[in-house]
């Protein structure tokens, strides 16, 4: 292994959680601790899952850092689940006539996905070694199937529709689908049960994209998209003009 | 090695659409003078005849079977194409609203707020009719259902917007008078 690539995975490894730090502190100081709690509740969640997990690798290798990284990452997964719903609940509550509509239209397109995810688990993963790794990679490539299709459904659906979202809403769904997409590509190589040089390189993956996807959340909360209004239309020349006229006959 | 390249397509294609729609996301504009323009280019009384129960029924009557359903079917194709046209008005509806719902002035946000909730509904209502109406323009002999809820909805969002032009009407006029 290479002191480049050593380096490089450590820093895309650490870094991602100092940021997640500094947009953990951000949340709370603009009071989204509230609106978002799930997501909130994710970033220290991942803060912490880090430092454990950190914290066992130097200590040692093994089975007990693979037990603590499954049973974090179940956790992890299930709260990115909390998290879309969150967001989803966000966009359409304050549409009271679709909000019913599209609670349905979730739900099933939530059933979809699990389905087909299942059964491209079944069907659809080629040959594989049937170690512990290509199991979680397994479940692993699954839950991304449905994490990507949510993120994609949500933000079609709302624009399907014409529900504008605000910066916020839109920058932890964005960060969540580019995460998911990365983390399906990523699972889906690890099926195949790949080299150990191919493994080097396809873990860049996951901890690039989440690099990205931390920095995209602050970039999104620092730097919201100013209000996606235009000024009401503002008076014609004509309107101008005749205006003053009258004004002159007035004052005549 | 094939699922692994499918799966990777995927996976692909899903982070370019996400990054489209980040790159273009669309700005709401509030122009009560387009958002009216708008209205009142869809002809809502020639929809709501050919949509109307009691004329089939009269046309029924008075044709010969096969005139009828060729005539039915036309009359289908047409409202499909104006549900179609109700549709895109409703987006912009939505858009218009949401910007409204922005205002300082706290009526006129109000109003942008039913107005786009109203959009989001006809939207709906909307879609729902172009599937049902393209599946009866298909089918002539299926029985189907007249669009009655989307004309109302229809009805609802153009004296919300009524009263959109209004207020905003007399807000010029007050600043006028102040100035």
């Amino acid at each position: 292994m290479s002191p480049f690539y050593k380096n490089l995975s450590l820093y895309l490894w650490m870094a991602p959680h100092f940021f997640l730090v500094v947009l953990g502190m951000l949340l709370y100081r603009r009071g989204l601790h509230r609106t978002f709690p799930f997501f909130f509740l994710y970033v220290w969640y991942e803060v912490a899952e880090f430092l454990l997990l950190f914290t066992i690798s130097r200590i040692h290798h093994g089975a007990g850092y693979v037990t603590a990284f499954l049973v974090t990452w179940v956790g992890s997964a299930a709260l990115r689940f909390g998290i879309i719903h969150e967001v989803f609940n966000k966009v359409f509550s304050h549409e009271t006539h679709a909000d019913a509509f599209s609670k349905a239209v979730l739900w099933w397109v939530t059933a979809t996905l699990f389905v087909g995810a299942v059964f491209l688990s079944l069907f659809a993963t080629g040959q594989t070694s049937g170690n512990l790794i290509a199991g979680i990679s397994l479940v692993g490539r699954g839950v991304a199937v449905i994490q990507c299709g949510l993120v994609l459904f949500l933000i079609l659906f709302s624009n399907v529709l014409g529900i504008s979202f605000q910066s916020v809403e839109f920058g932890i769904a964005l960060g969540f689908g580019i995460y998911a997409c990365a983390d399906l590509a990523y699972f889906a190589a690890r099926t195949a049960d790949p080299s150990l040089e191919t493994v080097r390189l396809l873990n860049l993956l996951p901890t690039g994209s989440y690099h990205i996807t931390v920095l995209l959340w602050i970039g999104y909360l620092v730097f919201p998209k100013r209000r996606l209004v235009e000024p009401l239309q503002p008076y014609s020349a004509g309107e101008v003009s005749r205006w003053s006229s009258e004004m002159e006959r007035f004052l005549q | 090695m094939t699922y692994v390249a499918v799966y990777f397509v995927v996976a692909c294609v899903v982070a370019s659409l996400l990054t489209y729609f980040a790159l273009n996301r669309k700005v709401d504009t509030a122009g009560i003078e387009s958002a009216q323009k708008l209205m009142n280019s869809l002809d809502i009384e020639a929809f709501r005849n050919l949509v109307n129960p009691e004329e089939e029924a009269f046309l029924q009557a008075s044709l010969p079977a096969d005139r009828f359903k060729a005539i039915k079917r036309e009359r289908l194709w047409a409202a499909f194409a104006y549900t179609r046209a109700l549709s895109g008005i409703a987006l912009e509806f939505s858009r218009f609203g949401n910007a409204l719902s922005q205002s300082p002035d706290a009526g006129m946000a109000d109003l942008g707020k039913q107005l786009s909730g109203g959009a989001i509904q006809l939207r709906i209502l909307a879609l729902t009719a172009s599937g049902r109406l393209f599946m009866a323009a298909a089918f002539p002999n299926l029985p189907h259902k007249s669009p009655r809820s989307l004309l109302e909805q229809y009805d609802r969002s153009a004296k919300l917007l009524t009263l959109c032009g209004l207020r905003e009407r007399s807000r010029r006029s007050e600043s006028r008078v102040s100035a």
